[in-house]
């Protein structure tokens, strides 16, 4: 009988907290699956904010000359939309699913630095927290998402609006780049026996070839915030023409980021739809390794396409034209993902419950949006198409009908695994209809708009331009879309309260997550598996299936598990029906001694320390010593604080 | 009133100041609408010069393509879904892994397809860096201000300064050589051509300048306006691309080289200096000192511009009284700010004068 025990400290700086139950445990959790369930909420409510954001556009914009919000007040509701739904939906939704699935799917029983996770978490929310106070400040950001300099210098911004901006970004990087170094690591080093890379779950190659990307693009930005910001507030010139800068310099480093931030956006949700559609088509994977690789071959391109955001600035033919070329070769492994998609469709048994719905949603729109991006690359029309309303609807082709149709077919798909209970079907596929019909009355004539030469960032419009009739229809939609997530909001809360009960492999899934409870337990896995091949949980249930080399079939086996605290038994439970292999990990199990990572409050400490520094630079430097004070303790503390006793 | 729709540009013209310059050659299609001039007056597909049909050809080129490559793309997908729809008693499906064929296939093809959009793109890019030889090109220096458009013509045609409206020929290139007082703008008059985009640039540095250049087939009002975010009146930064004749080109720069007949009237000129307009503006002549960075547009023939206020405002005796009244509550934040409010008789003054510079 295997044990798991909390262990006592010994000698501590502090008394290391070993139980927490209610708010507490929540601040403190160290626990993967907990962490990622903060990020998904945190991430959600942000959701709604910058979808509120967005209504409030499209009210202003549903007919011509509209006084409802007046242009400076919608300049910053656009800037805030879009580094909103970028920083704080998109890439911390994805994050969830990084936190919660990953270390399942390798057959890990946690992170390699479940300290830092939380950390990461933590600064995420203060710093979201920190950026949205601009809000209440009266100085929202209002240099749009991208900050084009000189117009964010103090001297054409003199208020507090784009420091708040710089300052909020720079924070969050640090959370990013910390657990970008944090998900390699774990998939590294962490795989459990038999894991080959070439084993490896899709979603889980997507984290860490994204992780790969955050951290080549994040330094960029760093520099380029930290350059407008001491612009701003310690007189330096790096943008500032008439002493020497060049605000182009601000273009190619916020685009040199802004390009693979972009495929940091996208492949996880394309990881997610490789998860699903095998589910759903009980079929493999087809093309498992081109897909890997087109995902390594976008993220290695994506570097070099940059300056197809910049075709309007003059760059000289040669230069255009190594971009247009760059930017047309990054479709092509993008275009072979697809057809791998569709290849694994035919020939299956294709099932339609919401997360395939999603995921198909994903597909479609995603083509649309690939595919206008490739009208992109054709640099002279773009010379049209650019700054208008036509790129508007590509990219949110590609991030709203990509990368969210993707995130909440992630959330459909996984909701089972991490709460033990189903989200309802009928709800559920009236929030896809609602969301899809929504989303292409919205964004679909934004096309024509734009071709028909409506620019973006206007915050009103002449009538008599022909462009009355299809921004009204814009906003209607955007309300049919606000409607489909009020009913996933009703179908969460009501799957919370009394959704019916999991177990554990709801879909016949075919990765190991769906071989432990729902939800899962502390450790994961009693017993850490042997993976005989990919899809390893789909080799056990259906051993004659195997296409790929397979071991011998395993019996199945239920053990019981035992949870220990210091010494005293609090809890038994029933291990998952994980066929026990021989493994080293077993030798341990056999003794009892899974080690579960210590809750720590530390990286709460250090994240509020950190959003204090930055704040300060706004609201004056004791703000910013008293952060420093807090981080020195919460990274002294975490050093120190014993491990396991 | 704010110019509250582009009908009033049709009537302006079928009212008839640019018909007085046109001559009446069957010119006009019908009725007295200019060429040009319909319900769409940024229509990047309404060609109204080289450039911009160029552009749009190639654009449709690639949305051909693209919509083959949808179709086939979604057909498979359809096919595929409906096809293979999970039926009652279904067996597991044979656990196909992947074809290397088809990952060939379906790599070159799409490659080949990007092939044949691109040779043409790229060929494209080096032929439509210079306009087409044979005719001389005008050269027009653009100057991108928070909020307005600044033109400033060459010496030989007098060296003059305007602001607002690009009067241009008939059938010669324009070329444009863009720089910006202060923050990044783009120049985008959607019919004649794509936008540019227009940086300050250090006095040292004159070649820095971006330069775009299009010509215009037929003479009309083509609407133009700026594309690159720029504050908070980017919205409202607009210029209207006058294409004439070349003799009527030629007469207009005429009279723009010259003082406007009633510039010098006594009255106006002293309302002029009470409100403090001579701050920014220049209004006896338009073509001050080249060195003297302008605040404002140059006033000298403001009275016979399509606009006020850099586009925001049809060009009549009602607008600009608004517009002098309280210019913050006609384009919040816009750079006038007066002194001091001006007296309703100064106004009126300032309104007969200005009005009366054409």
């Amino acid at each position: 009988m295997a044990t798991i025990v909390q262990p006592v400290p010994t000698t501590a700086v502090e008394a290391r907290p070993r139980v927490y139950r209610g708010l507490w445990e929540w601040v403190t959790t160290v626990d993967h699956k907990k962490i990622g369930i903060l990020y998904g909420v945190t991430a959600f409510a942000f959701f709604l904010i910058g979808g509120i954001e967005a209504l409030l556009i499209r009210l202003q914009l549903a007919v011509p000359n509209n006084t409802l919000i007046d242009p400076e007040t919608y300049n910053q509701l656009f800037t805030m939309h879009g580094t909103t739904m970028i920083f704080l939906v998109v890439m911390p939704l994805s994050v969830a699913l990084f936190n919660i699935v990953v270390p399942l799917q390798i057959g890990a029983r946690d992170v390699a630095f479940p300290r830092l996770n939380a950390l990461s978490y933590w600064i995420f929310l203060t710093g979201g927290i920190f950026l949205n106070l601009s809000w209440v400040t009266g100085h929202a950001p209002n240099g749009g998402w991208f900050g084009y300099a000189p117009n964010t210098e103090r001297l054409y911004n003199p208020g507090p609006g784009i420091d708040f901006w710089a300052m909020g970004l720079l924070v969050l990087g640090t959370a990013s780049l910390a657990g970008a170094f944090n998900f390699i690591v774990t998939i590294l080093n962490l795989r459990a026996p038999g894991m080959t890379m070439m084993r490896l779950p899709v979603f889980t190659w997507m984290t860490l070839v994204v992780s790969f990307l955050i951290i080549f693009a994040f330094p960029v930005i760093t520099v380029a915030l930290l350059q407008i910001f001491i612009d701003r507030n310690f007189g330096t010139n790096f943008f500032v023409v008439q002493n020497g800068g060049d605000p182009l310099l601000w273009q190619h480093l916020f685009w040199i980021f802004g390009h693979p931030e972009v495929y940091i956006l996208i492949l996880p949700a394309m990881g997610v739809v490789s998860e699903i559609v095998p589910v759903f088509a009980r079929k493999p994977l087809f093309g498992y390794a081109v897909v890997v690789y087109s995902g390594v071959a976008i993220a290695f391109v994506s570097y070099g396409v940059w300056a197809h955001h910049m075709f309007a600035t003059g760059l000289g033919p040669v230069g255009d034209a190594v971009f247009v070329t760059t930017t047309m070769a990054v479709a092509v492994p993008t275009g072979v993902k697809i057809f791998n998609w569709i290849a694994t469709l035919w020939g299956g048994a294709i099932r339609f419950p919401t997360p395939m719905l999603m995921a198909l949603g994903f597909i479609s729109m995603f083509v649309i949006g690939g595919l206008s991006g490739v009208t992109h690359a054709v640099a002279p029309s773009d010379w049209q198409q650019t700054d208008s309303y036509y790129i508007v609807a590509h990219f949110h082709y590609v991030l709203f009908g990509g990368a969210i149709f993707g995130l909440f077919a992630g959330i459909y798909y996984w909701w089972p695994k991490v709460t033990g209970r189903l989200l309802d079907e009928k709800l559920g596929k009236l929030h896809f209809w609602l969301m899809l019909i929504g989303f292409n009355v919205t964004f679909g004539p934004m096309h024509w708009l734009g071709l028909n030469g409506m620019p973006r960032r206007y915050f009103t419009y002449l009538p008599g331009m022909g462009w009355d009739t299809w921004n009204l229809v814009a906003t209607i939609g955007a309300f049919i879309m606000a409607a489909s997530i009020l009913v996933f909001l009703h179908n969460a809360a009501r799957s919370l309260r009394r959704g019916a009960p999991a177990g554990n492999d709801p879909w016949d899934g075919r990765t190991l997550e769906w071989s432990i409870p729902s939800p899962p337990p502390a450790y994961n896995f009693a017993v850490i598996p042997h993976v005989r091949g990919r899809d390893d949980w789909w080799l056990q249930k259906h051993p004659h299936l195997h296409g790929a080399e397979v071991e011998e079939a395993a019996e199945l086996r239920s053990a019981e598990v035992e949870v220990q605290v210091a010494g005293h038994k609090v809890a038994e439970t029933e291990a998952p029906s994980a066929p026990s292999r021989s493994s080293p990990d077993a030798a341990d199990d056999a003794h009892g001694q899974i080690h579960v990572p210590d809750p720590s409050y530390f990286p709460f400490i250090t994240a509020i320390g950190l959003t204090l520094f930055g704040a300060g630079f706004i609201y004056g430097l004791w703000i910013t010593g008293l952060g420093v004070l807090l981080m020195l303790y919460g990274i002294y503390g975490w050093c120190f604080e014993p491990i396991n006793g | 009133m704010v110019v509250r729709s582009m009908t009033w540009l049709r009537a302006r013209v079928s009212r008839g100041w640019l018909l007085l310059l046109v001559p009446a050659a069957g010119l006009f299609t019908g009725c007295n609408e200019l060429p040009g001039a319909r319900t769409d007056p940024a229509n990047t597909f309404a060609y109204g010069g080289t450039m911009a049909r160029e552009l749009g050809d190639l654009y449709m080129m690639t949305f051909w393509w693209a919509t083959a490559v949808f179709v086939v793309t979604m057909a498979a997908f359809f096919l595929a879904l409906w096809r293979f729809r999970e039926r009652p008693g279904n067996p597991i499906p044979r656990q196909v892994h992947g074809n290397t064929t088809f990952e060939v296939m379906w790599t070159i093809a799409p490659t080949l397809v990007l092939v044949i959009v691109g040779i043409p793109t790229i060929q494209k890019l080096f032929e439509l860096e210079h306009p087409p030889a044979g005719q001389p090109p005008l050269e027009v220096e653009v100057i991108g201000h928070q909020w307005w458009w600044e033109f400033r013509y060459p010496a030989e045609l007098g060296g003059f300064v305007t602001a607002s409206d690009l009067h241009v020929p008939v059938g010669r290139p324009v070329q444009l050589a863009l720089s910006s007082e202060d923050v990044v703008h783009s120049f985008w008059p959607p019919r004649l051509a794509g936008k540019r985009d227009v940086f300050p640039v250090p006095a040292t540095t004159p070649w820095r300048k971006n330069h775009m250049w299009f010509n215009v087939a037929e003479p009309g009002i083509y609407y133009g306006q700026c594309a690159e975010f720029c504050g908070i009146q980017h919205a409202q930064m607009r210029f209207f691309v006058v294409a004439q004749p070349e003799n009527e080109f030629l007469a207009w720069a005429q009279r723009q080289s010259q003082p406007s007949p009633n510039a010098s009237n006594s009255e106006g000129q002293a309302a002029f200096l009470r409100g403090g307009c001579v701050a920014c503006h220049v209004v006896n002549t338009s073509t001050p000192d080249p060195n003297q960075k302008l605040l404002g547009p140059n006033l000298a023939h403001v009275g016979s511009r399509l606009s006020l206020a850099g586009g925001t405002l049809e060009n009549n005796d009602e607008n600009l009284a608004r517009w002098l009244h309280d210019p913050q509550a006609v384009k919040p934040g816009t750079k006038m700010v007066l002194p001091n409010p001006l007296s309703e008789e100064d106004i009126q003054t300032l309104v007969r004068y200005l009005r009366s510079l054409q």
